[in-house]
């Protein structure tokens, strides 16, 4: 409601308790609670390995692809700007942090800021995102399970099977039935990628790409592919590289780096808050040496001819390594899928 | 303190919580690490968005029944009921059958995930921080420097026009995933026909 600025303090006092002074206003958005500060709260090795565990992810699978569309030097061009940016979206995080002690969620800033107009910001941008995230966790489990070859490869079944699997995991409503699972899951992630960059090193090398643009990408899809089916949709006369094809890469980057919706969370929760962007360039450093490795990796093995609507862990030749990953992924899928703060507690 | 406000420090109490000086955390096993990423976000907020109940209100002194009558509403935890238990279960459901049919028709990775990003990544990390830390700052009496200040307000526009184009063009990459083949029914194709062309 306008007018809540007036009621709140904004400002923390140096070294004040704020967050603890005042009763916390009420959770808006039913995504999470939100830590306290003063008193305790995260250190920075904490917060640095939990942005680590929440933002190393899917996206990471999807960099050959990206690599193999925009080529070398805008792929790893694009990797240092989101790295920076990452890194300067941290210092707004923790500005606001300072700014706005009491913010418990993302929306609160937006309420405090502008009042329903900031929530309702929030709720059309970030938590419609958070609305469309589910099925890309889907693809992937059928992925995975298509890879591992557990159950029959029809649409159908594999299907049924992803719905089986999930369905019951989404019943569980307290993290600490299943908290102990979710270290399993960011080691799945970890374990996935480890595997898919060892499965990548035995595999002969593809033409590699070249340094900027590679030639039309459907061009060479279809003529990767090239079934009967497919003849009506070669695009023989068209030139360059779709732009609907390069925007779909540098969206996936921005997903890669995604995640900031949960970063109030970690600066209120955090002993000194004003650290946190140091944290983020920590995890960024790692993770963008890491998507560096996977995404430049990938595309110098698979080079620009292959599917990119598949993730990584789904084109690499069989293999023991092979499975070891889509294991790992599907290990993190399931959970990541699942596993929510869901920190209420009684009183 | 954090259990004083009823709240349990989720990403920091993870098993991290050990790192922490604060050892009463260390068996609040909670974790944020997927939070972004999970569906019990999806139901947690579509029960938010459907709750009956006086979920909280902005003045203070509603907060107290505002933060039960949600818990009881999202979780079902407070109230105990079959009812809640029953949202729950119909949330959860329909959140995993929602996925799991986008995934079938739509099985594909990369511009899913382009489409997904395009909707709000730019915007949670930079329009809307930026947005909110300029008008508090500004409110605050602290307001941003000008190098600062121009770079959020170059910022905000710039990444939202970014990000209506990266939906248009991100549904475009998926559109032309599905003439490529591999996705789902007829039906889809006769709409990506009718939206499309």
């Amino acid at each position: 409601m306008p007018g809540v600025v007036d009621d709140v303090p904004l400002l923390l006092d140096d070294g004040g308790e704020a967050g603890t002074a005042a009763r916390p206003r009420p959770r808006r958005s039913s995504s999470s609670p939100s830590p306290s500060r003063g008193g305790g709260g995260a250190t920075p090795t904490a917060t640095t390995l939990i942005l680590l565990g929440d933002m190393f992810g899917l996206g990471a699978l999807s960099l050959p692809s990206v690599f193999a569309r925009l080529g070398w030097l805008p792929a790893t061009s694009l990797l240092i700007l989101f790295s920076v940016s990452t890194i300067y979206s941290s210092r707004l995080f923790a500005l606001l942090c300072r700014l706005a002690p009491r913010a418990r969620v993302f929306d609160d800033y937006g309420s405090l800021a502008l009042g329903n107009l900031g929530r309702k910001l929030t709720y059309l941008s970030v938590y419609l995102c958070i609305f469309f995230e589910p099925p890309i966790f889907a693809v992937t489990v059928a992925e995975s399970l298509k890879v591992l070859g557990l159950f029959s490869n029809s649409k159908t079944s594999i299907a049924i099977a992803t719905t089986l699997i999930m369905l019951p995991l989404a019943q569980v409503k307290e993290l600490e039935g299943i908290a102990a699972f979710s270290a399993v899951g960011v080691a799945g992630m970890v374990v996935a990628v480890a595997a898919a960059v060892v499965s990548l090193l035995r595999v002969p090398n593809n033409s590699p790409p070249p340094l900027f643009l590679p030639p039309n990408p459907k061009q060479i899809f279809l003529e990767y592919n090239n079934g009967p089916d497919n003849t009506r949709l070669v695009l023989r006369t068209s030139s360059g590289v779709p732009l609907s094809s390069l925007a779909a890469a540098f969206f996936d980057v921005v997903f890669t780096f995604g995640g900031q919706v949960n970063w109030n969370r970690y600066t209120t929760g955090m002993r000194d808050p004003s650290l946190f962007p140091s944290c983020v360039a920590v995890a960024v450093a790692l993770m963008s040496s890491s998507y560096l490795l996977v995404g430049g990796l990938g595309c110098k093995v698979l080079g620009s001819d292959f599917d990119f609507s598949k993730p990584l862990t789904s084109l690499l030749p069989p293999g023991l390594d092979v499975v070891v990953a889509n294991v790992g992924l599907l290990a993190h899928t399931l959970l990541a899928f699942q596993i929510n703060v869901n920190g209420k507690k009684k009183e | 303190m954090i259990e004083k406000e009823g709240v349990i420090s989720p990403p920091i109490s993870f098993s991290f919580s050990c790192l922490s000086n604060k050892g009463s955390q260390k068996k609040n096993l909670q974790t944020s690490f997927f939070l972004p990423l999970s569906q019990t976000v999806w139901t947690h907020l579509c029960l938010h968005l459907t709750c009956s109940e006086p979920l909280e209100g902005d003045d203070d002194d509603e907060n107290d029944d505002g933060d039960e009558a949600r818990a009881a509403a999202e979780g079902g935890r407070e109230g105990g009921g079959s009812p809640h238990g029953l949202r729950w279960f119909l949330a959860s459901t329909l959140c995993v059958l929602y996925s799991v049919s986008v995934a079938a028709l739509l099985p594909f990775f990369s511009s899913l995930m382009a489409v997904i990003a395009s909707l709000g990544d730019l915007a949670g990390a930079y329009a809307l921080p930026a947005l909110f830390a300029l008008v508090l700052a500004q409110k605050a009496g602290q307001p941003l420097g000008k190098a600062e200040s121009l770079l959020c307000r170059v910022l905000i526009p710039g990444t939202l026009v970014l990000s209506l184009a990266g939906m248009v063009l991100s549904f475009k990459a998926l559109l032309d995933d599905m003439d490529k083949g591999g996705g789902g029914g007829g039906g889809v194709m006769t709409m990506r026909r009718w939206w499309w062309r």
